[in-house]
């Protein structure tokens, strides 16, 4: 348990410290912004209590916002899927349901589990997280592509993340 | 649940709309000094590999202002009688800074820079560099300043075209970090590919005559009395990293002189 926990707080340092120091500073022409520091809100254990999880979801984002200086979008749209992803998980639970010790996790749960997971989770933050950027529907259509275009790029990193950090035998 | 879901979402939203005005003393900002002293270490790598167009950009400016010496002036009178100059009297200082965050590609862009209240600067002066203009300080801690970019949604400077006398407002509309828009220039005003664009100083934070940018494009919307005039910056937002801090040392008289005519008028 302890080790859990502690487990969790590198990987939250880990993942701010790559988004601020790294992803934040990409330039691709102004359409493609990852934010994979949502990868703690994916990975987190399923059984894992839902008020937690949104205090979590709120101070991760509003550590980036911290970081980015952007007031507190980062955090309303983590608190969002912090807020969806249980909801998410209880409509899509086996009927025996889960293992109590069960990580959502690619190799624990298969492509067909996981992709509309990471995708639902991931557009979700990101819809969220440009329409409050921006705070108008006048350039719905452009913001609506930024969306589309950083969402794939994120999920590239959490796919690449999935494959180089987590190991067949922890489920 | 759904009740602690919507007490986070109502602290979130303060904390925009915290955000969103436009200048406040912010315990929470990249001004904050860890942060600030965490920027600082990260540009320090980064400034590697920037180092030979700063060095360029420097032997430019080195170039002008040497230019601007007593010893560079020729004098075709030929007496040598000194004269205390009792007419001109300082209106700006500068602050060298060096930018140690920016960003570019957000819809409301910041830059950090690494001076704060110690060495002067404080909020609302404006930010630009020898080619032209960066923005406006917000926030400030001890050894930090934030600076609204000119990239800003709500970024609005007074400029003119060079020249003529006619005052436009200089906006940004988002997507190319090189490019802003001019508004409120009458549609009879003869306008040219080129033309250059200046800060008109009617505002207290940027002195006049500084550079902008040049007219890229410009065209008439049907039934419109402006233009639509698309600026190139002169200022590269992308690579920005040496900054002047502007005090206008009569920047609070105009201010309170301003704010009486107004207030006098309701």
């Amino acid at each position: 348990m302890t080790s859990d926990i502690l487990k969790y707080t590198w990987q939250f340092i880990l993942l701010c410290l790559f988004q601020v120091l790294i992803f934040n500073n990409l330039n691709l022409g102004g359409f493609l912004n990852p934010f994979p520091y949502i990868y703690l809100i994916l990975i987190l254990p399923i059984s894992m209590g839902r008020i937690p999880l949104l205090f979590i979801g709120f101070v991760l984002g509003w550590v980036i916002d911290v970081f980015s200086n952007t007031g507190g979008i980062h955090a309303a749209a983590t608190t969002l899927i912090a807020f969806y992803r249980p909801l998410y998980l209880k409509a899509q639970a086996p009927r025996e349901g889960y293992e109590s010790t069960a990580l959502p996790h690619l190799k624990a749960f298969g492509f067909a589990w996981f992709i509309p997971y990471a995708v639902l989770i991931v557009v979700l933050h990101h819809s969220a997280l440009f329409y409050l950027e921006i705070f108008r529907f006048v350039d719905f259509f452009h913001t609506l592509l930024k969306v589309i275009l950083s969402s794939v790029l994120t999920l590239f990193f959490i796919f690449l993340a999935e494959f180089l950090f987590v190991s067949n035998k922890r489920r | 649940m759904f009740f602690v879901f919507v007490l986070l979402e109502i602290a979130c939203f303060s904390l925009i709309a915290n955000n969103n005005t436009f200048h406040r003393a912010s315990v929470l900002s990249s001004g904050n000094q860890l942060v600030g002293r965490m920027y600082d270490l990260n540009n320090e790598v980064k400034e590697y590999f920037k180092l030979k167009t700063i060095n360029n950009q420097l032997a430019v400016e080195n170039a002008a202002l040497r230019s601007m010496l007593y010893e560079s002036k020729y004098f075709s009178s030929n007496s040598l009688t000194s004269i205390t100059d009792s007419i001109s009297r300082q209106h700006y200082t500068y602050v060298p800074a060096k930018v140690i965050n920016n960003t570019t590609d957000r819809r409301s862009n910041y830059l950090t820079i690494d001076r704060g209240i110690l060495q002067g600067v404080e909020p609302e002066m404006a930010v630009i560099t020898s080619e032209g203009i960066v923005g406006i300080v917000k926030d400030v801690s001890k050894n930090f300043a934030t600076v609204i970019s000119v990239l800003h949604k709500n970024s609005s400077i007074s400029s003119k075209v060079a020249d003529t006398e006619y005052i436009g407002s200089l906006v940004w509309e988002g997507g190319d970090p090189t490019v802003a828009q001019l508004k409120d220039i009458p549609n009879h005003v003869q306008l040219a590919e080129g033309m250059l664009i200046r800060t008109s100083g009617f505002s207290a934070m940027f002195p006049s005559g500084i550079n902008i940018g040049t007219v890229r494009s410009f065209e008439i919307k049907p039934g419109d009395n402006f233009y639509s005039i698309e600026v190139k910056l002169l200022t590269d937002m992308n690579s920005v990293s040496m900054v002047y801090v502007v005090n206008n040392l009569m920047r609070l008289e105009q201010i309170e002189l301003e704010s009486q005519t107004e207030k006098s008028d309701k």
